[in-house]
């Protein structure tokens, strides 16, 4: 337990967060989790995690869902609490892990060993990433920049008592057009270490 | 249509829509409506204190009628106090009967008596649900009877999907049954003055002989499933015994005889005279005196939400009531059905059906009580016949969809807690044709007795 690690990344559309996130689990030798999480809760059944793939990181859609005393009838709201849930209980294992969005910030926020992190970038740099990465014109990725950090900052909001993005929700914050991905990757890699001796000295 | 009812009619449908939306806590939503009802369409608009000490009916508790015989509230707009009570009451009772570990030893024991081969379990918790439903609120029976069921399903291996589903909607066909078992019957019943008799003998009627063919359907819908389970010898060893569930013999028993009490008292009040708001209150003091030092712990956990939902709710379909709108609903009702008792059956029941499905029951049904009887006294018919359509359809339409009732989503909660999510097309899939069945049960079964 004293050598674990719980490293939430939070992300704005575009930024290279995920990439991040990645090369920093790849190079730390731990879990990386995202968007295999289902795949993991749910091994061997493909027919649910298809099913469930419709809800994942999803707020519940007014009108569609109703609460009675606590309980929730919201496919999307049931499902992240199961997530949630998955989640806490890998962190209670002493498992060590790289967990992108899903309000890890928050999951984490009573973790001893839990660094928090968002990663913004240049819009412009944003824009280009989104463009060569899924072939869209200027207009189009703006437009899904838009709608997916709007998306996920309502997520966050949901369940999170703390504003997504807002540097006062994080440990640190960092704009990842400054030292590009692999520096900024190396400079989180060496704040995580940092951090580590000093959880080590508490 | 004068200021007052457009008023009086803004403030029902905002509230009405805020429910629904469920962003806010809904007995915020009801008790602020019920407020500016008061301040504003009472107070403001009408300058009539008559009106506001109407609507709060607290005189109702000072009348003989409210204690012991079954007429409280026929006449008055307001604070259905009756129900409040009864309901209230009755929840203190129930924790009372949760805590001793009744349900759970209820359900294994019926698991242990079918050998826990999954079709007869299915069917007999299906049964069950009806009967315990009757007397107990859905929403406690389906608490227990899914947490129960993902339990056998994780020991024996079984997917409790298709039972906690078909659990559901027979809690809320079972709750149609008897005036106790559904808030929307407990209301129909104690505005109109109706008996748990009354009920038993139709709307009863009408849910038990529905119940035959929903077995049927879910049946023939979830066999294939269910078949081809294997409970193997080693997974049936490693269940608990029903007695483990009992967590101390003494409460257990006095729980029980309380609940057997309280379900004697609901059948044969008629006879006794005793309201059912004496009834709640009998079972909620005799549960709180049996659980001692520990009555304060039961009461802490008393859903008191919801009684509050129900009092703002109230005030505001009193301000529908006495500004007139819902005999403006009601004259709309016999004109477009041109007096005709098949046209009037059907429109109540399909529409309460359709109405119960998308949105709560309980604001419907208290709404559509007054327009019922306008309604009956307008066209000359009896109040009785709309009100069991009324019942059928409340009770019964809010199984088609995840949120029309209030035991589904509590269903739906308790399966995703244990990895079983249950989306709109899974549930509907099987359910709206399952209300379907039973609506139009319901209306043939209207239609051939009462008209």
């Amino acid at each position: 337990m004293d050598d674990q690690i719980l490293i939430t990344v939070g992300r704005e559309f575009g930024s290279g967060g995920h990439v991040i996130a990645k090369a920093m689990a790849e190079r730390m030798g731990i879990r990386y989790c995202v968007r295999k999480l289902l795949d993991e809760m749910f091994e061997g059944d493909e027919k649910k995690i298809s099913e469930l793939a419709h809800y994942d990181e999803k707020l519940a859609i007014p009108f569609l869902s109703r609460r009675v005393r606590g309980h929730s009838s919201s496919p999307e709201e049931n499902l992240a609490k199961l997530q949630f849930e998955y989640l806490r209980d890998l962190a209670d294992k002493g498992e060590s892990m790289v967990l992108v969005g899903r309000c890890g910030e928050w999951l984490f926020r009573d973790y001893p060993n839990h660094v928090s992190i968002f990663v913004t970038a240049e819009e412009t740099d944003k824009v280009a990433r989104v463009m060569d990465r899924e072939g869209k014109t200027e207009m189009e990725a703006r437009s899904k920049m838009a709608r997916h950090d709007k998306s996920r900052a309502k997520y966050h909001n949901t369940y999170s008592d703390r504003m997504w993005g807002q540097a006062s929700t994080y440990d640190l914050c960092v704009n990842a057009s400054r030292l590009g991905i692999e520096g900024t990757t190396d400079m989180l890699l060496s704040y995580v270490e940092k951090r580590r001796e000093a959880f080590k000295c508490q | 249509m004068s200021v007052t009812q457009i008023v009086a009619l803004v403030i029902f449908l905002v509230m009405f829509v805020l429910v629904v939306m469920d962003t806010i806590p809904r007995e915020y939503v009801t008790l602020i409506a019920g407020a500016l009802t008061l301040i504003v369409t009472f107070g403001l608009l009408m300058r009539s204190p008559e009106a506001i000490w109407e609507s709060l009916n607290l005189t109702a508790f000072i009348h003989p009628s409210f204690w012991v015989t079954h007429v409280e509230g026929a006449d008055s707009a307001g604070i259905n106090w009756a129900t409040i009570t009864f309901i209230g009451g009755m929840m203190v009772m129930v924790e009372g009967l949760a805590k001793s570990g009744f349900f759970t030893w209820l359900c294994m024991n019926i698991a242990k008596l079918v050998k826990y081969k999954p079709v007869p379990l299915l069917l007999s918790f299906m049964v069950m649900s009806f009967v315990l439903a009757m007397f107990i609120d859905s929403i406690t029976v389906i608490l227990f009877l899914a947490a129960v069921t993902v339990e056998l399903g994780k020991l024996l291996k079984l997917d409790p999907v298709p039972m906690i589903v078909s659990e559901i909607f027979c809690a809320n066909l079972g709750g149609s049954a008897t005036m106790c078992g559904d808030p929307p019957n407990i209301i129909i019943g104690t505005s109109l003055g109706y008996s748990f008799f009354d009920f038993l003998l139709h709307t009863g009627l009408i849910a038990f002989v529905s119940l035959f063919f929903i077995l049927i359907y879910y049946y023939l819908v979830f066999r294939k499933t269910l078949n081809a389970e294997h409970i193997t010898e080693e997974a049936i060893a490693a269940l608990p015994t029903p007695e483990s569930a009992i967590k101390n013999k003494k409460d257990f028993y006095i729980s029980s005889a309380i609940f057997g009490c309280a379900a004697i008292l609901l059948v044969t009040h008629a006879q006794t005279g005793l309201t059912v708001a004496s009834i709640g209150v009998f079972a909620a003091v005799a549960t709180l005196i049996a659980n001692g030092r520990d009555s304060i712990e039961l009461l802490k956990k008393v859903d008191y939400r919801t009684l509050l939902f129900f009092m703002g709710l109230f005030v505001v379909v009193s301000g529908l009531e006495l500004t007139g709108i819902l005999k403006l609903l009601a004259n709309f009702i016999g004109t477009i059905s041109g007096g005709n008792l098949h046209v009037m059956i059907a429109i109540i029941l399909w529409l309460s059906a359709i109405a119960s499905a998308i949105v709560d029951n309980i604001p419907f049904a208290a709404t559509m009580v007054p327009v019922i009887k306008a309604l009956a006294a307008a066209q000359g018919i009896p109040v009785e016949t709309l009100a069991w359509t009324l019942a059928m359809g409340t009770d019964v339409g809010g199984s088609a969809t995840p949120i029309g009732a209030s035991a589904n989503v509590v269903g739906i909660s308790v399966a995703a807690k244990n990895g079983h999510i249950i989306g709109w097309g899974k549930y509907c899939k099987v359910a709206i044709p399952a209300t379907i069945i039973v609506m139009v049960t319901s209306m043939l079964i209207l239609f051939a007795r009462y008209v």
